[in-house]
């Protein structure tokens, strides 16, 4: 049995001392935090980076986050950001979900050590974490939503190459390489998104004097194609573009395909990606689609961009690869600019002011306006080839 | 001539959610269960009929047959480790849809978890995709496939759950539970064998949904909603109800996708089904309440 002994004087104040220890303690690193800032004291300057590594895209979402950890290793072994200041990226999972991403945007916000996020390959999650960055006063660097208008310095910036330009540029070269009077579109219409890319797709037919011969609407939850590509083929155009998310740009094209279309089909970045073409192989085999980083082309920094990705990863980075790595690119090459020590503050002021960086994986200079990255003398065509299904310069037909 | 082909693509769809509205009818009628996680019977099928022609180089139909055992194994392990501990403590229908939503996360990420999360798809040259041609129609394999399907499993079902001592048995312990074990009818086993009747069906519903295009672990969510709506609109707990309601959907989204507006297609399909229950609150061939099948 224990026995009941009353706390001797000597033990209270072993306790008394041990929680004045434990308060100063929590006092001091409280006023270490208060700051917002890192970089300038040997710390790691710390950046959020809200993932995707499960839930509906978690394909893609693998793809970014592994683009952005090759960028942090270069910049930190290149000494990038100068005086030996380091890069840590401090994930959580988001699942590419609206209210989880949400909740980790507002997570990393609370955490004063963290001076800018990066996230989002969807609009609707990029326009829940937006907000919150804002209030927050907090950089976040979109690395994929491609809504129009999501950009909005001081706070929130966008790296991703934008689809709409690539798309406009694919339909002029299209035309220019092949014998096309007529096109027709399959939109996914639920996605303000996917609308705006076919929008910019259509911008290019018709600047090229191609003649409109009307879309067919698909939605997010089509499950069968065959219907839609029934009413395509029946427009009797001679090219058609497909613009949807991925399984639905790949669900039509292959029923395009099955029903015996033999004109040509164009279709949007979405095509790209780990599995994609293993998926429907006779169906993507030639379909062109616009890319700004192609592995097997890239120069200079492109290349050991794409070398220590293959080593790490064993294949080759795609362009959601390198959006990933450009969003953390960017934020290096902003802190860079920065003399004294990085706060949000600080950082949001170095985006702001930052105008476009020369060297990139792009192999082009890129511009940084308003908040968002352009790189459109970067746009190549591309197709996959058979029989593996690698992605390389679009070849048409008429060659 | 157009019209005709895209009623045809309507009912050739509709057969595909005629087959996933039966599975989700069979387990209604027996359990009394609103089951959400009747989904990814219809992807675990699909998936391991990828993975039994793609890693193990199976024909199409051995695989075919090897995911529609496995889609049946799936639904008796959902109402085994979900199910029939709620039956036990006589927990409501509620409990029993709670426990169903935690069976389709759970599942569905296993299922991710399997393909990386990256759309998969039938190797090339395993799953008939030509054309057929009929009287100026053209018509896909695969649509061809997915009706005679849907119509042989269907009056196969319909027959063994009327015709047999053995769909007797299930009907029974349906209607009532105790009153067939006092007849001498062992309810867990005709529970068992309903669960597995009812995955393979929906299996097959997803192994035909998939074998036109790539899918990824997701392919069941985008049929429960159509599915859930044909049991209703046919009528809850009515084979031949389900598999009217499942090409009345099809046909309804594809004539409203193509001739009014694609943007409004489920708005105009569901509005129907309202209209429709409006007029006949148990569907168009139920007799039962929600309740009680």
């Amino acid at each position: 049995m224990r026995a009941l002994v009353p706390h001797t004087r000597s033990a209270r104040g072993r306790r008394r001392a041990a929680l004045g220890v434990m308060a100063a303690s929590a006092l001091a690193l409280s006023a270490c935090a208060q700051g917002g800032g890192s970089g300038s004291g040997g710390d790691a300057i710390q950046i959020g980076a809200i993932v995707a590594e499960t839930g509906p895209i978690a394909g893609a979402g693998k793809t970014f986050i592994h683009g952005a950890r090759i960028a942090q290793e270069q910049i930190n072994d290149g000494d990038l950001m100068g005086g030996g200041r380091q890069l840590e990226l401090v994930e959580k999972e988001g699942s590419e979900d609206p209210a989880k991403s949400a909740s980790v945007a507002a997570q990393l916000a609370a955490d004063q050590n963290i001076v800018a996020s990066t996230c989002c390959i969807l609009s609707t999650v990029a326009g829940a974490a937006a907000p919150i960055a804002e209030k927050q006063e907090m950089p976040l660097v979109l690395w994929g939503a491609t809504d129009l208008d999501l950009a909005s310095p001081p706070y929130v910036y966008r790296t991703v190459t934008m689809p709409q330009p690539a798309n406009e540029k694919l339909a002029t070269d299209v035309v220019d390489s092949e014998d096309i009077e007529s096109v027709a579109y399959a939109v996914m219409t639920d996605n303000s998104g996917i609308v705006s890319q076919a929008e910019a797709f259509e911008q290019g037919f018709s600047d090229a004097g191609v003649d409109n011969k009307g879309q067919v609407g698909t939605l997010s939850t089509t499950t069968n194609f065959t219907s839609a590509a029934t009413d395509l083929i029946n427009l009797d155009a001679d090219a058609i573009a497909v613009v949807g998310t991925q399984s639905n740009a790949v669900g039509l094209i292959a029923a395009l395909d099955d029903k015996g279309y033999d004109g040509q089909i164009v279709s949007g970045q979405t095509i790209s990606g780990s599995g994609v073409f293993d998926s429907q192989p006779r169906a993507l085999e030639g379909v062109p689609f616009p890319v700004y980083f192609l592995a097997s082309e890239a120069t200079g920094m492109g290349a050991d961009f794409a070398d220590a990705y293959e080593a790490e990863y064993g294949e080759e980075p795609d362009d959601f690869a390198a959006q990933g790595y450009m969003a953390i690119y960017t934020l290096a090459t902003a802190i860079e600019t920065i003399d004294g020590e990085v706060t949000r503050q600080s950082l949001s002021d170095a985006l702001g002011a930052l105008e476009g960086i020369d060297e990139t994986i792009y192999g082009t200079p890129v511009a940084f306006e308003d908040g968002q990255l352009t790189a459109e003398s970067a746009v190549k065509p591309v197709s996959y080839t058979a029989p593996d299904g690698v992605i390389a310069p679009w070849e048409p037909a008429a060659n | 001539m157009l019209l005709l082909e895209q009623i045809i693509n309507g009912v050739c769809t509709g057969a595909v959610y005629a087959l996933f509205a039966v599975g989700f009818s069979i387990v209604f009628s027996t359990m009394q269960i609103l089951n959400l996680a009747q989904g990814v019977y219809a992807t675990g099928a699909a998936l391991v009929t990828y993975f039994a022609t793609s890693s193990y180089g199976l024909p199409f139909w051995a695989a075919a047959v090897v995911g529609i055992v496995a889609g049946g194994l799936i639904a008796v392990l959902v109402d085994q480790v979900a199910f029939e501990p709620l039956r036990r403590r006589g927990v409501s229908l509620l409990g029993a849809v709670i426990a169903s939503i935690g069976m389709w996360i759970a599942i569905r990420e296993v299922a991710s978890i399997s393909t990386a999360a990256t759309p998969v798809g039938y190797p090339p040259d395993s799953v008939p995709r030509g054309r057929i041609s009929i009287g100026g129609l053209e018509l896909l394999q695969t649509q061809v496939l997915a009706l005679v399907c849907a119509v042989v499993v269907i009056t196969a079902t319909y027959l063994l759950l009327h015709r047999t001592n053995l769909g007797a048995a299930i009907r029974a312990v349906g209607y009532d539970k105790r009153s067939a074990q006092i007849a001498g009818i062992n309810p867990q086993v005709m529970i068992i064998g309903a669960a597995m009747l009812s995955g393979a069906v929906t299996g097959l519903a997803g192994i035909l949904l998939a074998s036109g295009q790539s899918f990824n672990f997701h392919l069941g969510d985008t049929l429960l909603l159509q599915g859930f709506a044909a049991v209703v609109l046919g009528g809850m707990g009515d084979i031949r109800g389900a598999a009217l309601g499942g090409v009345l959907i099809g046909v309804f989204q594809v004539l409203s996708g193509s001739y009014i507006s694609a943007s409004y297609q489920d708005a105009i399909t569901f509005g129907l089904v309202l209209v429709v229950l409006l007029w006949r609150p148990t569907g168009i061939l139920g007799t039962a309440s929600f309740q009680r099948a």
